[in-house]
This record gives C-alpha cells, structure tokens and sequence, in this order.
C-alpha cells in the first residue's frame, strides 16, 4: 500500500511496525487452521462496537470474522481472488480517504460523510446520487453505484455474506474516528496559529496563554468525555512570508482535529480554503473579514463567533434610517482600497438601496492616503446626509473636521473597531450624529462568564494589553470545547462539525449568545449601535441591537 | 560553432528585448563593460526579488538564483496530481543522464506556480518524493506578488494552476541566451539542448 500523502508516512509507519510485530502469532495461528483475531486495534481512537470492529476487520485485512468465505471478483471472467488478496484498504488507505494516484486511478473516498454527503456525486465517467445502506451494499457486491453505472473496474465486486456487507459498513461509518490521527482514545490535538516570533510575538503568546489556560481549566477536571485537549501551535513570523503557510505546516505536519481562534491577518481567505481543502473545522478566527461567512457553500468548515465588519456595516446603514429620511437622502461609503472592503462596501450598498436611499456613493482612497478635503467636496454637493465610514480613527477625524470646516454634519457611521481610538475629539458639531457599532459589549458577559474570565486571568496572569484578542482566544475555546463535548465519546471530525452547527443560543459567557446552523456559519450576527456624546464624551444612550436582514 | 537559434518566449517580448541587446555583436575590449551592462539589464529585468528555496532561505532572483548560471526551469505545484509529477520525474532521468561536472554546473529550478499552498516544507516533501531534494536543484515560493512577478518575467505566469505550462525554460544566462524546451522533447534531447547551452560558456 502507499501511504496516502507524506504526511501520513509517520502514522502508516508506526502502523506497520505494530502489525509487523504482531504477524508471526497471527499467522502460527491461521497455520494451525485456528481463527485468529488481529491484534487489537492499531490506533484504535474510539470504542468500537463488535459490529464495527468486525467490519474493521473485513476491511483492513478482507477476512471475515466468522470464517465465512469473502472473494473479489475482478470482472475479467477468470476464477475468483480471494479477498484478503485484496482488502479494501489496500487502495482506499487506513484511513479510507483513497489514495492520490499519479496513474490515473483514484480509489474514492469511502467514509461514510463522503459516500453519503448530499448532492450528485460527479466522477470521471458517471455521476449518482448519495449512497446509502442499501446501494452502498448493492455497490460492493454488483459493482453497481446507486444510479446503477457500473463501477471502475479497478474496484472489485466482493462476494460476501449479508452480515458482513453490514458490518463492514457499520465500520465505514465511524472510520474517521479510527484513523484520525488527531483523536486517540485519550487525547484530542487541536491546532492554533501564531505569531510565535517578531514583533506580534506577545499578541500571539496572550492568544495560546488564553487557550491554553481555558483547556488546562478543562484537563483537570477530567478533559472532554475523557479525552484531554492538546493544543499544537503554527508559529508565524513577521519575515515576509506568508502566514497562512503556518496554517498548511502545521495541518500538514502535526495532526490537528480542529483549529481554534487562529490568527492569520490577511489570509482569512485561504484559511477557509484550507480547512475545506482538509475537512479540517475552524473555530473562531481572530478576524473581522469572513470572506464567505454564512455567503454560499465554500464556506462549511469555517465558524465565525460575532458579526465582522460587514454584518456591522449593513447594521450601521439599517440603524441610520433611524436618524435620517431615506428617500430625502444620499449615502455615502468611504473606504480604503483593501481587501474585501470592496465586497463590504457593496453589501451595505445593497442594503442601503433596499431601504430606499436616495442615492449611493462610493468614495475609495488610496491606503493610508485618504484625501479628506476632495472627499468632502464630492459628497457635500450630493445632499449626502450620512457617511458609511470605513476608515480608520485618524482618518474619519480628518473627515469629520474637514466637514465641520465646510459647514457640513452629515450622520458618521462607523465600526467601532475603526474609529474608536479618540473619538471623542471629533468636533462638537458632530455630537448626535456619531454612531458606532460593536459586535459585542460588555453587557453581553454573563455573570458567570466575566467571573471565570477573572479567574483565569488571575490564576494564569494575563496580561490584559490584548484584551479583544484574548476574549475571541476564550469564546473559541469555549465553544470548540463544548462542540467536542456534544459530539461525544465515538468523536469525529464530522460528528464534531455536525455538533458546532447544532449549537443554538449557546452562551459563551462572554458575548451574545451564539446559534450556528446547516447554513450559518457566524455565530452571533447582530450589531450594537452606540451613539456617541461628543459634549460630554461619552457612549450615551440607547444603545440599540440590530440583526441586518438576511442577503436576498 | 555552431549556434543555436534563439527561441523566444512567448508572451514575453520584454525578454526578446533583452536578448537582442545581449547577443548583439561584443566589440573587442569593451566586452567587460557590455558584460556589466548586460548583467544590470539582465538584473533589472528579472529583479532580486526574494524567493523562499525548499529550505527556508531566502534568495535574490537574479543575484541568488540566475546569475553566472546555467539554468533549467520548470513550473509546477505540489498538489497537482497530472504534469508535474511527470515532469519532474523527467527532470531526474535528464540529471541522472548528466556527468558529475555538468550536473554541478547546471541550477536546475523548480517554481511553484501555487505559492499560498507551497510552502517551503511543502516542496520540500515534493522534491523528496521524487528524490530531487539535492544540492543543485532549487524548489522554489515566496510571497504570491513575488512568485508572480517572476513567473510573469519568465512568461510562464497563469491565473490557474491547474492551466500552467509544462515548457522547461533553458538559459545559459550569462551569455543571455534562454530557450525553450516543449514538454516533447525526450530526456536526451533535453540533455543534448543543456550540454549546447553549457558549451557556450567555453567559447569566448
């Protein structure tokens, strides 16, 4: 057999030696005509049950358990091979994922999310609908899939007894269980991604302190269903390269169920690219972009906890009818030229002419050249009446200046993660018309929350100087760990994703509360709107929570 | 002796510029001076951005990579699962067929055209596979601007990695003289266009 990629070659190795080791007592046994039972698992992660132990059986070395006979018939007309000739992980791997093949045969994907994801499965030469018990049984012993195509002729068509077509499925349904390297019947490794070196180094060392902390709290109590968390780090470095190649190592290299609150600034793309390219599911991002969010289905393993900016920013232009009479008034959106503020941009666009805006404007600058004056000058003349401002702090403070100088106070709406830093120096002339908005507040922390918050921050000296990036650090870890817990002890990557989405008002303590689903993948998709006291500055009242309307 | 005709590269008249500056005719005690302004050209043209080789270090195109070099370059991507494991074994047979003095003086390079998922160890473990780890052969990524900006330079750049071209591109490049190799050309026409290529270099 070849090990499916490189990465695996440590695992297929480690595998071999042990069944190596137990060969000659297997085979004295078969030569003296007794049943031999193989050794016990060789990685075995979860309980099996006898059923799938016995269809484990089958397909690692194509024996039946009970001594009945199984043969493979290659189709050609001559005599029957028999089965352990050609059992099933041969060409479909320990981990029944298939096998990359460079000669043009690509043994399928045999785990059971695979055979029976949803939608028309399209090979080479045929497409089907999803398998199930029946057709998957009808497919190992005809060779027909559940279209009734004939099968490649490189798969076998296995005479087998009934019982062991079921057991060997029952088997194939929990198989990523078995050879997730990542899980073992007493650990589960979970992956992050950090600056380890540069000078991000302490933002990174707060975000794996407050992982590491939240999963130290849970190990002593015994871990998650008996399984203690570990937690791997991808190190990146501010050298030039890019860090999502941090991501693809340590996902590459060291087995991971699961990355939880990565920080990989710029790359959040890529990230869901790879946890779909490795069926790999991502908890909490340190990110405010979620290229795909709840968009379309290239986003599936990828669960974001609280709105980014564009959730914020369409709340922003939802909260401003509020202020302003749509039909008698422009909006206007300024942002940098960056990537996806584009994209956001054209969401709260849509939104905007949805709720009936006058017109709407975009105005984009150049990074860290935003050319204020001319700004101001294009929009005056338009009856603008509120500004959508994406830029950053010192950047809407020239704005706003530069407006107040002409004469002009339209309504400013901004993300707070923007333009909070000094805003209260915005010029008087804007007090009432600042509204910023925030994914989460204070207020949201529940009491038990904040207090278990302060006692790891105590217990393990947090340094508060990265308080956003350690609260996203402990609702990721929070919610990943109630995910595992949910998924229970027979744990897989898909019964954990199945877990995630089926959290509904989950409370993290510190943030509202959290409900994902088959199709949504942003936890908490609502905006604080704070109106800000530019006389008394302060954040006043009411603050408001809007939820923008879902995208037709 | 004889010399080979020039094969330009497609999509790049950039390069054709270059070419027909350096092979023009080398007047007789000026030769140095052409040659460093030749190379500066050469320089500008195909730029020191950095790129990351198999091992994590970092090297400036021209200076690090091309210069004074005989060099043959080949694109591909880790994943792919058609041309580039082909290739790239092809590759091998070619280096295997070289004598111990030829495969010391010839760079061979392989780009990734892939850079976000071609990491450093990435390539590495690709190489490996196909026993092209070794001194003399470079794998190499970078920043995706980087990569791309090279790979346009060689004309060899594609928005789609599963699209990209399976050309070798040959150069002796102190000598200014790039040609390219169609993926059908066998091992040992491969092997005799490098050998031609590397003779150059005898001749004043």
């Amino acid at each position: 057999m070849q090990p499916r990629d490189l990465r695996d070659g440590a695992v297929a190795a480690d595998t071999f030696t042990r069944q190596a080791a137990a060969a000659p007592l297997t085979c004295l046994l078969a030569l003296a005509g007794i049943v031999c039972l193989y050794p016990a698992a060789t990685t075995a992660a979860a309980d099996l049950t006898e059923a799938e132990e016995r269809g484990k059986y089958i397909y690692e070395t194509g024996r039946s358990r009970s001594r009945r006979v199984i043969n493979a018939d290659l189709g050609g007309g001559e005599a029957p091979t028999p089965g352990y000739v050609l059992p099933c992980i041969n060409c479909h791997g320990a981990d029944g994922r298939g096998a990359e093949d460079y000669v043009g045969i690509a043994p399928l994907n045999v785990n059971w999310y695979a055979l029976a994801s949803t939608g028309l499965h399209s090979h080479a030469v045929r497409s089907h609908r999803p398998f199930d018990e029946l057709t998957l049984a009808r497919a190992i012993i005809f060779g027909l899939d559940p279209d009734d195509n004939k099968m490649e002729k490189a798969m076998p068509r296995y005479d087998m007894a009934q019982e062991d077509v079921q057991d060997l499925i029952a088997y194939l349904k929990v198989m990523d269980s078995q050879s997730d390297p990542a899980i073992s019947s007493s650990t589960i490794r979970v992956g992050t991604v950090l600056p380890t070196e540069g000078r991000h180094t302490a933002l990174g060392q707060a975000i794996r302190q407050t992982i590491e902390a939240v999963f130290d709290e849970v190990n002593a109590k015994g871990g998650v269903n008996d399984r203690e968390l570990q937690l791997a780090v991808g190190g990146w470095n501010d050298d030039g390269n890019p860090q999502i190649w941090a991501a693809r190592d340590l996902v590459n290299k060291e087995p991971v169920a699961a990355l939880v609150s990565p920080y990989v600034p710029n790359y959040d793309a890529e990230l869901e690219a790879l946890a779909t390219e490795k069926r790999l599911p991502v908890v909490g991002p340190y990110t405010v972009l979620q290229p795909d969010g709840d968009e379309d289905e290239d986003n599936h393993f990828t669960f974001y906890l609280l709105a980014g900016l564009e959730l914020q920013a369409r709340a922003l232009v939802e909260a401003a009818v509020a202020r302003v009479t749509p039909g008698e008034t422009g909006l206007a959106i300024v942002y940098p030229r960056v990537r996806f503020f584009d994209e956001l941009a054209a969401a709260a666009a849509d939104q905007a002419d949805a709720l009936g805006f006058a017109s709407v404007t975009e105005e984009v600058f150049e990074l860290n050249e935003f050319p204020a004056e001319s700004t101001v000058l294009n929009l005056q003349g338009k009856d603008t009446q509120a500004v959508l401002f994406l830029g950053n702090a010192a950047e809407l403070s020239q704005f706003a200046r530069r407006a107040a100088e002409a004469g002009w106070q339209p309504l400013l709406l901004s993300p707070g993660l923007l333009a909070e830093r000094n805003v209260f120096e915005l010029p008087e002339s804007f007090d009432g018309r600042v509204l910023l908005s925030y994914a989460s507040l204070p207020t949201d922390y529940s009491p038990e929350g904040a207090a278990d918050f302060e006692l790891l921050h105590e217990k393990y000296g947090f340094d508060y100087s990265y308080s956003i990036a350690q609260v996203n650090a402990y609702l990721a870890a929070r919610v990943l760990v109630e995910g595992i817990e949910r998924a229970g002890r027979n744990l897989t990557r898909q019964q954990l994703l199945e877990a995630l989405e089926g959290l509904d008002d989950f409370h993290p303590g510190l943030a509202p509360a959290l409900s994902f689903g088959e199709d949504r993948r942003i936890g908490s998709v609502g905006a604080h709107i704070v109106p800000v006291d530019l006389v008394e500055d302060r954040f006043t009242e009411p603050v408001r929570w809007i939820v923008p309307p879902l995208e037709q | 002796m004889f010399k080979p005709a020039i094969h330009l590269l497609a999509r790049s008249v950039a390069i054709a510029a270059i070419l027909s500056i350096a092979s023009a005719p080398v007047v007789a005690g000026t030769a140095t001076a052409d040659k460093a302004a030749a190379e500066e050209k050469a320089r500008d043209y195909f730029s020191n951005v950095e790129l990351v080789d198999q091992n994590g270090q970092r090297l400036k195109f021209y200076d690090e990579v091309l210069k004074d070099n005989i060099v043959v370059i080949s694109f591909i991507f880790t994943n792919c699962q058609s041309a580039c494991p082909l290739m790239t074994r092809n590759l091998t047979m070619i280096r295997d067929m070289l004598g111990e003095d030829e495969r010391r003086s010839i760079q061979f390079i392989s780009i990734s055209i892939d850079p976000l998922r071609d990491t450093p160890s990435a390539m590495k473990e690709f190489a490996r596979k196909h026993d092209a780890d070794i001194e003399g052969w470079l794998w190499l990524t970078g920043q995706p601007d980087d990569v791309n900006y090279i790979t346009k330079r060689l004309g060899s750049y594609t928005d789609d990695p599963e699209m990209h071209t399976t050309t070798l591109l040959a150069a002796n490049v102190p000598n200014a003289h790039w040609t390219k190799i169609e993926p059908n050309v066998p091992p040992n026409g491969v092997v005799a266009r490098l050998r031609m290529l590397a003779e150059e270099n005898a001749t004043p």
